[in-house]
């Protein structure tokens, strides 16, 4: 019991620091980035050739989050100055484009084959917690998207530029007017976005493995995750996230490994007709 | 009748050419066909009903599975099997529209690629009609009055099958149900105050292009001879929303035509193997910057620009 709620709980953790990525672009940009996954990826291969260089915990994490942050940028770069002005759709695809070019570069550089990764901070250690064996890694990712998570929330009501990020998703024009930059923050939320997912790639990369589509297969329960939440919250990403973690790993052990997907999308179903902007979402929701 | 005469012509056209070309070509054109009409389906629903979908690959997993199963489980004929299972769809999509009508947007494309999902666990059920999980094999298939029919003839059925679907969605494009979905999604209220039904025009649209996308799988499953879980997953449903924007916006035939011929022909007809995907993503992000109103945009500049230089306007 207690090492399915750990267990699920660490890889809704890592759903929910995909999903609050993808639910700050969407609500600064309208756009819905199906390239997420591949700035896991993005973050996970960093992570693995800077440890072939260094030990430090601190340089392996600093060189997936730095390309994590290049990544958003470029991302930023080609969704919104190479396809200015373009319907939301397109920006779409122009992030379907962007995942279908990582991809291809990854399976051209590195081939399918899946690279081990070792785990960051404490190893493969384990603890005894009432007669259940926790590995320490599952409390890491915990605790890390949690600092995240609270970190981010703070930030947003407390500092200058969140409250200006706050703005700019609210009415981008009227907070130009107010003298936000609004490109940089556009530029800062998928930055953001880069480096939360690059986290999770560096967290998830000792569990799956580091390989071209690892990031697209984790995107898509992220992505449910936050529609579950509502999908302009980032409280909501997270708890959607969490929720479709447990459930996945509950489902597996009391219903079967096959009915897995059976069970989270009847609860998707269930939560989008009876509350069509989902559990954290604000009713007035109509984008894209 | 000059519709109907255009259609027969075309249908004619088509399926005579590709009969003398080489069977790899005929092949590849009767893979586009099927394309073309998948991606025609998700056109009609989403450019000019304003519904997105993913659920194209669970529509065509209902006619790949539903298809083979009439043929190998019930022995019924193959000119009775497809129409069946068309009707199947048919009902499939209106149910799924009477949930539709509810969301929008991305809620609406995540509940869809829900739908894909479940089809991937059923069908990797340990059912007969799933061949318990691995999927059905087609029996040798014959139509009346024509006897025993080879893969080259399949082939030929498949492009002509498009070019007549093609044409079918043009005519319903412009028609009073055409007009009512264009005018539910440019402007729900509206539409509604000039009597249009929302949900039913909505659920409709679901129901038809829940039949065209059946009839793809239909034939995909009689082109290759088999259904398997793995030609149904999210990936070909992802890969014809591409096909379809890179199409063009605007809801025209032209575009679900031309979207799928520059991302599966082209790259598959170049042989380019390991670059394929690199090519690509390279030509999507090339349309989405060069060409704003997609590919058929694009093609409707180049047929004005070409009237213009002739003196037409």
């Amino acid at each position: 019991m207690l090492d399915n709620l750990i267990g699920g709980a660490a890889i809704g953790s890592i759903y929910a620091l995909i999903a609050i990525g993808v639910v700050l672009v969407f609500r600064t940009t309208g756009v819905v980035n199906f390239a997420q996954g591949e700035l896991v990826t993005i973050g996970a291969y960093a992570y693995v050739f800077m440890s072939g260089v260094s030990a430090s915990p601190v340089v392996t994490m600093g060189a997936a989050i730095l390309a994590g942050a290049v990544s958003g940028s470029v991302f930023y770069c080609v969704v919104h100055l190479l396809l200015r002005g373009r319907p939301a759709l397109s920006l779409v695809v122009g992030t379907l484009a962007l995942l279908t070019l990582v991809q291809a570069t990854a399976r051209y550089y590195a081939t399918d084959r899946p690279y081990r990764a070792s785990t960051w901070l404490f190893g493969d250690r384990a603890i005894m917690a009432g007669g259940t064996v926790l590995p320490v890694n599952s409390l890491v990712v915990i605790g890390v998207t949690a600092l995240a998570a609270i970190g981010l929330l703070v930030w947003f009501r407390q500092t200058t530029i969140g409250k200006a990020m706050q703005a700019v998703a609210e009415d981008p024009l009227r907070s130009a007017m107010a003298g936000i930059p609004v490109q940089g923050v556009l530029l800062l939320s998928w930055i953001v976005a880069g480096v939360l997912a690059a986290v999770a790639g560096v967290l998830i990369s000792p569990v799956t493995g580091v390989f071209p589509t690892m990031g697209a297969s984790l995107l898509l329960a992220a992505v449910v995750g936050a529609v579950v939440g509502g999908f302009d919250s980032i409280a909501g990403a997270l708890i959607g996230g969490l929720l479709i973690g447990l459930l996945q790993t509950f489902a597996v052990a009391f219903v079967g490994g096959s009915y897995r997907d059976i069970v989270v999308f009847g609860l998707l179903m269930l939560v989008l007709l009876v509350r069509p902007s989902g559990l954290f979402g604000s009713p007035e929701l109509r984008r894209v | 009748m000059p519709v109907l005469l255009t259609l027969v012509l075309w249908a004619a056209l088509a399926a005579g050419t590709s009969a003398f070309a080489d069977p790899y070509l005929r092949f590849l054109l009767a893979q586009l066909g099927i394309l073309v009409i998948a991606v025609t389906s998700l056109n009609l629903l989403g450019n000019v009903a304003g519904m997105l979908s993913l659920a194209t690959a669970a529509f065509m997993g209902v006619g790949g599975y539903g298809a083979l199963g009439f043929l190998t489980m019930a022995g019924i004929p193959l000119a009775a099997a497809i129409p069946m299972t068309v009707a199947i769809g048919w009902l499939a999509g209106w149910l799924m529209g009477l949930i539709a009508v509810r969301l929008s947007g991305i809620s609406l494309a995540i509940a869809t690629f829900g739908f894909v999902q479940i089809f991937q666990v059923l069908v990797k059920q340990d059912w007969e009609l799933t061949g318990t999980g691995y999927g059905l094999i087609a029996p040798a298939l014959a139509f009346p009055g024509l006897g025993p029919i080879s893969n080259g003839q399949v082939a030929v059925f498949c492009i002509a099958m498009a070019v007549v679907v093609v044409q079918l969605a043009r005519e319903l494009t412009r028609s009073r149900i055409g007009r009512a979905w264009f005018a539910v999604k440019d402007h729900p209220v509206a539409a509604e105050m000039l009597g249009v039904n929302l949900v039913q025009m909505r659920a409709l649209a679901f129901a038809t292009t829940g039949a065209v996308a059946t009839l793809a799988g239909c034939l995909q499953a009689l082109l290759l001879g088999i259904t398997n879980p793995g030609l149904y997953t999210i990936d070909s449903s992802i890969g014809h929303l591409a096909m379809m924007v890179v199409g063009g916006s605007s809801g025209s035939a032209a575009g679900a035509v031309l979207g799928p011929a520059l991302l599966y022909l082209v790259p598959e007809y170049l042989e380019l193997g390991e670059y394929r995907e690199i090519l690509y993503g390279a030509a999507l992000l090339a349309v989405l910057v060069l060409a704003p109103g997609g590919l058929s945009g694009a093609w409707s500049v180049l047929l004005r620009s070409g009237r213009r230089m002739r003196g037409l306007r």
